[in-house]
């Protein structure tokens, strides 16, 4: 349930370390909340030094942690630690060559399949 | 039944009795046309179904009484069937209290249709469950026990992936009793639920138990201990 404020980690190697939702893509009057695989438009609270992006830059992420349950199609419910996002262009490609933690593997339908693919551990 | 009809008319609740009514229809032969004009006051409207079988009762009732209408309720039962998984109780429970000819089962009381409704969803319940435990073998998981476990994912790509981790919570419910699995994968608590009676789960291992004081262990999302959550 990510809504606009809401602190997110970054979770590929970008430079980017902590963003803050601003929106939600799709959301209706800004009322809808943000779950995994859904896409949002972020502004960049923390970066690592000397790397192509750096802070207060506006980017769009998609999330692949929450911290809110995540019910899988076979009755299986899957609940993160923290809320993560990974930083993609317009087109939906990873702006990061390297992805870390463990990705849900609703992503792939999602056609996030380069980020997948790249993921260390598939869920 | 005129009592079970003298109910459903008292009970306000049309749903569940209404439901009720269509599939103890069988048991509810013995009426006479009087049972019909029961019905008809209280504005109840029976579904379709039983509609036309009150109609063919009409036409085959005869006035002699009870001996008669059980003769045609037997044939009747017979092509009446339902299509549920507890056809056996069900079948048992009509036959037990349509006729008194017929030798009794276990009876199961039928005064009230809310009550019986839960005992046969009780029953139903214990059926499944006690057929996956004969297919399967599900050790007893409690809240500490650090399992082991292979599951497969029937999606595309028919992996089977091994999870390892702690229980820390579980929830019975019959068929659907779940239990919360925590884990760490690659730097990141992560807690899932899975039901124990998933076809998916293909093997279930337990390596310890560890002694806990509670039944939840939610405390333990605070704690990133070195060891295996």
């Amino acid at each position: 349930m990510i809504q606009p404020q809401t602190l997110l980690n970054v979770v590929d190697n970008s430079g980017a370390q902590k963003l803050m939702c601003i929106r939600v893509i799709g959301a209706a009057g800004n009322q809808r909340y943000a779950r995994i695989g859904d896409v949002i438009v972020a502004v960049i609270k923390d970066a690592l030094p000397q790397m192509p992006l750096e802070r207060s830059k506006v980017i769009r992420a998609v999330i692949v942690h929450t911290c809110k349950e995540f019910k899988c199609e076979d009755g299986i419910i899957i609940r993160y630690d923290d809320n993560a996002a990974v930083i993609i262009d317009q087109k939906g490609n990873p702006k990061g060559t390297r992805v870390f933690g463990a990705i849900a593997e609703e992503l792939r339908e999602l056609n996030f399949t380069k980020i997948v693919s790249l993921a260390p551990e598939v869920l | 039944m005129q009592s079970l009809l003298r109910n459903v008319c008292r009970a306000g609740n049309r749903g569940a009795a209404a439901r009720l009514l269509e599939f103890a229809a069988p048991v509810a032969t013995q009426p006479p046309s009087s049972a019909i004009k029961h019905l008809r006051p209280c504005g109840f409207t029976p579904p379709t179904g039983l509609d036309q079988f009150l109609c063919v009762q009409n036409r085959f009732i005869s006035r002699d009484g009870v001996p008669a209408s059980s003769g045609f309720c037997a044939k009747v039962l017979m092509t009446r069937g339902l299509s549920t998984v507890g056809t056996a109780e069900v079948a048992e429970d009509e036959d037990d209290s349509s006729s008194p000819a017929v030798e009794h089962p276990p009876r199961i009381k039928f005064k009230r249709p809310d009550k019986t409704a839960r005992h046969i969803m009780n029953i139903l319940n214990k059926e499944a469950v006690e057929k996956v435990r004969t297919e399967r073998e599900i050790p007893d998981v409690q809240p500490g026990c650090i399992i082991q476990m292979r599951l497969q994912v029937p999606e595309n790509k028919r992996r089977e992936s091994t999870l390892k981790g702690i229980v820390i919570a579980r929830r019975n419910a019959g068929i659907n009793t779940t239990f919360r699995l925590r884990r760490l994968v690659a730097g990141v608590g992560v807690e899932s639920v899975f039901p124990l009676y998933s076809p998916n789960i293909k093997e279930m291992k337990i390596l310890d138990r560890k002694k806990v004081r509670r039944a939840k262990l939610y405390y333990l999302r605070d704690r990133m201990n070195a060891l295996k959550k």
